[in-house]
């Protein structure tokens, strides 16, 4: 039927010009959108290793310092080595898992004895905001600095706000109520440390 | 220790990440089919059947068409082809797509089942949860198990949501309701107050 | 539906349904503008935490309508009857992944932010209730400002939602802007600039924040508004 027809060529025409607009824009744009992709990690990568140069930096330069400052060891777990001079100063690894709403993601750095703790950040958490969700803030991952991922049997982990009065070099303290966050995290971190470590033995 | 478990998953998107009471999705419908439980009842299940299987469509055809990396696309053609910015406008036409197609095979197969769900099937296309759904899932980076869980559990949990809200309602029909407060108003803040129960699930999921 | 009941005897029982239906979503959405209004909101109470989320939300709610206003007004007389709603969602849905592109690229902090909700606007019953009542009937730069007009009454709601959300949830006022006000006793954060301190030693209620916060404001604010104006009908 001629009216019907008429309606599918005006569909087809119109989704075949929006289409290809937006795949136009879209290409265009994608470049960037890329980069702000990476930038996440990155940006939080040279943040962990305390990388030298990141302080303002523009985003190109601070992907330029990833490209060479930075060098990742394939496999599983992925390693990033920061490395200045051609000597290593520091090692990063992921450490990502299940919080308590939704998935956390975050980033350990350690020195290159691989076992002090030279940083921490979750970049991407969901937690509850002002409770958990203090995991993101630069004052508690502060408190990661100098602790050691492993010590005999002890892991890192977080303990309950409050409950230790001499915290230990892998106790790190809690936020107050909200005990069942840094439950998750210490789950997830555990399971990273235990890989990371092991991985360091194969690669010595 | 990468994706939480097909259950977790599901249990969560139920509870303790209730589409409408944490993500306020599918608010539309709720507000207007909330008043007696039995049509919320059959909404419900409308909604828990359409969000199972779009979400399991749309993840078949954002992996396998849109995604660069996976996509049959950029396997045929040799170098990776990003779709990604057409994900809204596809889903919504699955969504829409297969509620027509629902339509037509409930129709044709059984007569009860048409009076009793036909009518909510075009209420169903305009639910924002069910493409807040799958826009999550691919948020979420979840697979396809879990994507599947994911859509059951959300239709699952909005339609405990609104069968809740519906059997309030039922008996707030005899409560003094100052006038401006009177139908959309309550319904908001008895809706606030379920969200705080909600709430309570937190860490029910063991970790 | 074709006009052809006259034929038959009654229409069926299954063709009264079928009609009956578009006509219960019309008449109790899309016909009752305060009611749309309302609705279109809804979903976007998810960003209401901090003010400048809505801010954006918002911008982006008057970008698409306006502009989808707009081409759908050129295009009136050359879409047919029949796929009118179709070829509305096509246009709303290129200018909702079009701003959700640029978002994407010049401020990516702030599309992860709003998540899957700048997609969700093509849903928003607000947006295609002006393509379908106005746009189609009137001429382009009318159609512009009536999708302006409805923008900015969706942006009041959802900035004074946020407004009070943020004050009573974490006692800032557009916090993630270099103008952060702070109002609590204590910093936002150490690495984020604020503009002012204002010392008052209260503590935020942390219910604010999360969802409940939204749902009961947004109740408030309707009776609120209906207490004022007990002639608008929902």
């Amino acid at each position: 039927m001629n009216d019907k027809l008429r309606a599918l060529v005006f569909l087809a025409i119109l989704s075949l010009i929006v289409g290809n607009v937006l795949a136009g824009i879209s290409l265009g744009l994608q470049q960037r959108i890329e980069n702000n992709r990476k930038l996440l990690m990155v940006g939080s990568l040279l943040d962990v290793l305390q990388v030298d140069g990141r302080e303002n930096a523009s985003d190109a330069e601070l992907l330029d310092l990833f490209e060479e400052k930075l060098q990742l060891k394939e496999g599983s777990p992925r390693i990033y080595a920061y490395e200045e001079d051609g000597k290593v100063q520091a090692y990063a690894f992921d450490v990502s898992g299940r919080g308590l709403w939704d998935k956390v993601k975050g980033l350990v750095a350690v020195e290159e004895d691989g076992v002090t703790v030279r940083g921490v950040r979750f970049y991407e958490q969901n937690e509850t905001p002002g409770l958990g969700g203090e995991i993101g803030t630069l004052a508690f991952v502060r408190q990661f600095e100098g602790k050691r991922l492993q010590e005999e049997t002890d892991v890192l982990a977080i303990v309950k706000a409050g409950t230790v009065a001499d915290l230990s070099s892998t106790q790190v303290d809690g936020i107050t109520g909200a005990t069942m966050t840094g439950d998750a995290v210490n789950v997830f971190l555990a399971d990273g440390i235990e890989a990371f470590l092991a991985r360091m033995e194969e690669m010595k | 220790m990468d994706q939480p478990s097909f259950w977790i998953v599901l249990v969560a998107a139920i509870f303790t990440n209730n589409i409408l009471l944490r993500y306020f999705l599918g608010m539309c419908s709720f507000l207007a089919v909330s008043k007696r439980v039995e049509t919320a009842v059959g909404l419900g299940i409308a909604v828990v059947f359409v969000c199972t299987a779009t979400s399991a469509l749309n993840w078949l055809l954002y992996y396998g068409l849109l995604n660069p990396s996976t996509s049959i696309i950029s396997k045929a053609m040799g170098q990776e082809l990003d779709l990604r910015f057409l994900q809204f406008i596809l889903f919504i036409a699955v969504i829409a797509g297969f509620v027509q197609l629902v339509e037509m095979i409930v129709e044709r197969v059984s007569e009860s089942l048409y009076m009793a769900l036909g009518i909510y099937l075009p209420l169903i296309t305009v639910n924002c949860a069910i493409l807040g759904a799958c826009l999550f899932m691919v948020i979420r980076e979840y697979d396809f198990l879990r994507s599947v869980a994911y859509g059951l559990g959300s239709g699952l949990g909005w339609m405990l949501a609104i069968v809740s809200m519906a059997s309030i309602r039922e008996r707030l029909r005899f409560s003094n309701i100052p006038k401006p407060l009177k139908e959309v108003g309550i319904v908001m803040i008895v809706t606030g107050i379920m969200a705080m129960a909600f709430i309570g699930f937190a860490g029910m999921v063991s970790l | 539906m074709n006009g052809q009941g006259s034929d038959k005897e009654k229409p069926t029982l299954k063709e009264d349904i079928r009609m009956g239906r578009k006509a219960m979503w019309a008449g109790i959405v899309m016909d009752n503008p305060v009611f749309c209004q309302l609705l279109g909101v809804c979903s976007a109470l998810a960003v209401t935490g901090k003010v400048v989320n809505a801010v954006v939300m918002s911008v982006a709610v008057i970008f698409v309508t306006a502009m989808s206003n707009v081409l759908v007004s050129t295009m009136r007389k050359a879409i047919p009857r029949s796929v009118r709603m179709i070829a509305e969602v096509v246009v709303i849905a290129f200018f909702v992944i079009l701003f959700d592109q640029l978002l994407k690229a010049f401020w990516f902090d702030m599309s992860r932010e709003l998540g899957p909700y700048v997609g969700l606007i093509i849903t928003n019953c607000i947006v295609m209730g002006r393509a379908e009542a106005f746009a189609l009937q009137n001429r382009p730069v009318p159609s512009l400002l009536d999708g302006i007009g409805n923008g900015l009454g969706y942006t009041a709601v959802l900035v004074a939602v946020a407004v009070v959300r943020e004050l009573t949830g974490s006692g800032t006022l557009l916090a993630g802007t270099p103008l952060a006000i702070v109002f609590k006793a204590g910093q936002l954060s150490s690495e984020t600039p604020c503009l002012l301190q204002i010392p008052i030693p209260f503590e935020p209620s942390q219910m604010m924040i999360l969802a409940p916060g939204a749902f009961f404001t947004m109740g408030i604010l309707i009776f609120i508004f209906r207490a004022i104006r007990p002639e608008e009908e929902i």
